[in-house]
């Protein structure tokens, strides 16, 4: 063990410590860990910034300087190219003179268009387009090439997603708490969607000419177009458009469900990391 | 009339949460002490993953990895890092690491050491460190044209020609496939600005929060496979035989999981029961 | 298994090299003068020469600029003649002097190639010889010639369609607005709730924290932010009520100083305006968040609105909001984060709803446009989902790869 290492891990270890403080109540540890982030961080970003991209892409080109023993000769354009960049990005400075701060505008408006230019198809294409593909054939969707489904799992699977899908329609319609006769209702709500999933599944087996088919991917484009309604701002949220989209509000509290669930695993990871670095410190001592 | 059950949903509702963390600290810190071995099934999205690092030839055309990943989302992230690296130079596969996050300049760099000395890499033969680029969206395409424009030089200086590895290397048609790991939104980018325009084959490995981002792009093929979270890093760990840091935190995970569950479990009950007696106490006036 | 793996390699590499230094002296052996002699043995004489080259750019429909046809006449020694013609050796050089690089040899009776490898824009030249197993024939040559990017690629047709059709909406919907047409947006529960909590923080004498998020100025969703800031930047303007903004990006930091800025003066308040409450932070994630909570603790503003886009610093903020007990409102279109949004904020705009309401705040024609093009862009995805679907049970599977488009 170098003594250097252990200093270096005894310091974040410490300053872990700080921060973990917080838990108990705002003090000045947790303030001075905060600000020396903040103050340190800064400076980090700043000399990344400058050596990676600053220094090589506009102070080198410009002055034609050397590195790692390469002259820089550039052509006419290549020098423009670095040159004009650099001083756009300089006007970014005019706002601390008022009277020229509106020329800083100019180098926001090409940022901001340049990248919007550079998004847009690719964006239409992952977000949309092939999207739509998928979800235009979810019969192949769910099944991936080259695997087999074990039709056990996709009927209890729909069977599952049926389940929620009807306490959570169930909640949201009734909009006042269980008394024996809504619990009865839910049951039945229940058993309804159970078989209605069931039998969908395996209609659509036979119907198929495909091996395996699932009812998920009927509540796929269920979710899907309800979804869409909820987003719908166009006409009001009445009669089909409004049922529409009150179950599209279903699927979104059950993704936001399944998201916060992961979420909370990757909390956890991160407390877990930090307990590790802990524990690892401790056993430099043994070592 | 408060039955001494709602008096303890009362109390439980008002619970110093201090008392919580306490109880998640405690569970978090048994299981490394007292390993459970619980046991961790492989999901398909991490199979599909490895199969796809598994496929890439020994000393062949490369693949590309990106740790986009910084040191606030390292616990779940470099497992990830550290398994495929393992994998990758195990078969002798070569790699070519860079980074979209200046703070994952760093994180990129202790990777590589680590994985390089462990498995005996040769740096320029076996695995090339390209360094930092900003400009997300831009360094993306710009690989895709040729990597030279972006990246003229390694993260150390040396010109890109003088790199053995990099030889016949010019963009994506010579990269069979491309990982990236992050904690933001830099595997969409890569979905976005790599597989896209160029169908080059991209696979993810993300922090949990992200994952229900990015399962859409899985079955329509935009994604070949994903690591979702320490749970993933320690799938893809069980999958090359070599449990690391994401199997050793997947106890604690469980343990807490169960705490959590119970506790929303209790919370909802106890909601519901102080709620009705609130409600008769409020007709009874 | 490193190891095993170079040495392969290595024996690779150096079979590579020697088999072209070999092609290399067969070359040599071209400049040998054959003599024309029956009695010798047919090796030693070269073939006739393969004539009639020309290479052009090839276009397809994905072509990059990196492929050039080649296209000869064959040798008349080629299946006919002498009949000893076994292939022919593509060269490739960047100089009309020499002959190049070797590109690719080509079996008998091929009479042309395609080259793949071309860099785009550069010139080049490319010879054919014809060999018999032994000897090369003199070389053909053609260049120079370079290769250009196609400016259209026809597998990605439904992009350009559906972006069309996209932008043409939001055109039009645009036009009527600026005309004056009346657009109708249905009200989003909750719009109010933004105003509401500036009320309060107006009432009870404490400042208003405004979060554009972390993203930065080229998403979409720090621009439909920013949107919203001017509308409340003119209500704490009014009410001369502190707006404080911290951000984590500069270049948000100075968007959002102009937008702040132009609130307070449209209102008539350009004095109440304090640039110091418009705040870089940090560039890092939690070291912003951090601060961010730090503002919340020590200034205690009585309304917390997070509007924009957040990663996982969303809960961070929102959770100490809760503690300290402000009116919290939270609107984005990062899906991952609208959980904890909706657990521990007092009202949520989820996704899409955050640019309609920057649409409905301003009524500003270009919003309308684009919010009403994407709401009618909805519908034909509805219809195109519903027509694939349809479309792939009676087996027609050509509509659903015209949208395969990588």
């Amino acid at each position: 063990m170098e003594f250097s290492t252990l200093i270096w891990t005894t310091i974040g270890v410490i300053l872990t410590l700080c921060v973990y403080s917080f838990l108990y109540k705002d003090n000045p540890f947790y303030k001075f860990a905060e600000h020396l982030v903040v103050g340190a961080s800064a400076g980090y970003y700043l000399v990344i910034y400058y050596y990676n991209f600053i220094d090589p892409n506009v102070v080198r080109p410009v002055f034609q300087l050397e590195h790692g023993g390469q002259a820089i000769a550039l052509g006419g354009f290549e020098w423009w190219m670095a040159l004009i960049p650099g001083l756009l990005g300089l006007l970014l400075y005019a706002r601390f003179f008022p009277k020229i701060a509106w020329v800083g505008r100019w180098p926001l408006g090409i940022y901001v268009g340049g990248y919007a230019g550079l998004g847009i198809s690719p964006v239409m294409q992952a977000r949309v387009i092939d999207q739509m593909r998928a979800a235009s054939s979810p019969l192949a969707s769910i099944v991936g090439p080259g695997e087999v489904v074990d039709p056990f799992a996709a009927v209890t699977n729909t069977a599952l997603g049926f389940v929620i899908f009807a306490v959570m329609t169930y909640f949201l319609l009734a909009k006042r708490h269980l008394g024996s006769r809504g619990i009865a209702a839910m049951i039945g709500v229940i058993a309804a969607s159970a078989v209605v999933g069931y039998g969908g599944y395996v209609v659509l087996t036979a119907l198929s000419a495909a091996n395996v088919v699932s009812t998920t991917s009927i509540l796929l484009v269920v979710g899907l177009l309800g979804t869409l309604a909820y987003f719908f701002f166009s006409l009001r949220h009445t009669g089909l458009l409004g049922g529409l989209a009150r179950i599209g509000i279903v699927f979104l509290m059950v993704g936001f469900g399944a998201s916060f669930g992961y979420t909370v695993m990757s909390r956890i990871s991160l407390l877990i990391g930090r307990v590790g670095f802990l524990i690892d410190w401790i056993g430099m001592f043994s070592s | 009339m408060a039955s001494s059950m709602t008096r303890f949903f009362e109390r439980f509702l008002k619970i110093d949460r201090r008392w919580i963390f306490l109880a998640i600290a405690i569970a978090v810190v048994i299981p490394f002490f007292a390993p459970l071995g619980l046991p961790v099934d492989v999901t398909p999205p991490v199979q599909r993953l490895y199969d796809a690092v598994d496929e890439l030839e020994a000393g062949g055309a490369p693949l590309l990895l990106s740790i986009d990943y910084t040191p606030a989302t390292s616990p779940e992230l470099e497992p990830m890092s550290t398994a495929i690296l393992r994998h990758v130079f195990e078969k002798g596969v070569r790699v070519i690491v860079m980074t979209l996050h200046p703070a994952g300049y760093g994180m990129a760099e202790s990777a590589i050491l680590r994985a390089a000395e462990e498995a005996g890499a040769e740096y320029g033969e076996d695995l090339v460190y390209l360094g930092f680029q900003p400009g997300t969206s831009a360094v993306i395409l710009g690989l895709g044209v040729n990597i030279t424009n972006v990246f003229p030089e390694d993260a150390y200086g040396t010109p890109l020609s003088e790199i053995p590895l990099m030889e016949g290397i010019r963009n994506y048609d010579d990269i069979p496939l491309l990982i990236s790991l992050a904690g933001w939104s830099a595997s969409e980018a890569w979905v976005y600005f790599a597989h896209q325009p160029y169908g080059q084959r991209v696979g993810g490995g993300v922090t949990a929060v992200m994952a229900t981002d990015l399962y859409p792009y899985l079955d329509s093929g935009q994604l070949v496979g994903l690591l979702g979270g320490m749970r993933g890093a320690a799938e893809y760990e069980v999958l090359i035989g070599r449990p690391g840091s994401g199997a050793r935190g997947m106890d604690s995970q469980s343990v807490i999981h169960l705490i959590i569950i119970l506790l929303i479990v209790l919370g909802n009950v106890a909601y519901f029961a102080t709620r009705r007696q609130r409600k008769l106490a409020g007709e009874g006036t | 298994m490193m190891r095993a793996s170079l040495a392969v390699l290595s024996i690779l590499v150096l079979s590579l090299t020697f088999g072209w230094a070999w092609a290399q002296d067969e070359l040599v052996l071209e400049g040998v003068e054959p003599a024309l002699s029956d009695t010798l043995p047919p090796d030693l004489i070269p073939p006739a020469p393969a004539a009639g080259l020309t290479a052009v750019d090839y276009v397809d429909n994905n072509d990059s600029g990196n492929k050039i046809d080649l296209s000869w006449t064959t040798s008349p020694d080629d299946g006919d003649g002498a009949a000893d013609v076994t292939g022919y050796q593509v060269w490739r050089s960047e100089t009309a002097a020499g002959p190049g690089d070797t590109l690719a040899f080509v079996a008998a009776g091929q009479a042309g190639y395609l080259d793949e490898t071309a860099e785009p824009g550069t010139p080049y030249y490319y010879s054919v010889t014809a060999f018999d197993g032994t000897n090369h024939s003199d070389a053909v040559s053609f260049g120079p010639v370079a290769g250009a990017r196609n400016w259209f690629t026809a597998t990605r047709a439904a992009v350009l369609v559906l972006v069309s059709v996209f932008f043409g909406l939001v055109l039009v919907f645009t036009q009527l607005a600026e005309r004056g047409a009346k657009l109708f947006v249905r009200r989003i529960p909750g719009l109010n709730a933004i105003e509401e909590a500036v009320g309060r923080a107006t009432e009870m004498g404490r400042p208003v924290l405004y979060v554009p998020g972390i993203g930065e100025i080229d998403n979409i969703m720090t621009i439909a932010s920013l949107t919203i800031l001017s509308h409340v930047a003119k209500i704490t303007a009014r009410y001369e009520t502190p707006l404080i903004v911290p951000t984590a990006r500069a270049v948000v930091m100075s968007a959002a100083e102009e937008v702040v800025k132009e609130a307070y003066a449209e209102v008539g308040k350009p004095d109440a305006y304090n640039r110091d409450n418009i705040r870089y932070l940090s560039d890092a994630q939690f070291a912003f968040a951090g601060a961010v909570n730090g503002i919340m603790l020590r200034e205690k503003p009585a309304a917390n609105l997070y509007l924009g886009a957040f990663w996982a610093e969303s809960l961070l903020l929102a959770e100490t909001g809760f503690e300290a007990g402000a009116i919290q409102v939270a609107g984005t279109a990062m899906v991952s984060q609208l959980p904890f949004f909706v657990t521990a904020c007092d009202y949520t705009l989820l996704g899409e709803e955050l640019y309609a309401a920057s649409a409905y705040l301003s009524r500003e024609p270009k919003l309308l446009g684009g919010l009403k093009g994407s709401d009618w862009m909805k519908v034909v995805t509805i219809v195109l989902i519903a027509a694939g679907i349809i479309m792939n049970l009676v087996g027609a599977d050509a509509f659903v790869e015209w949208f395969h488009t990588s």
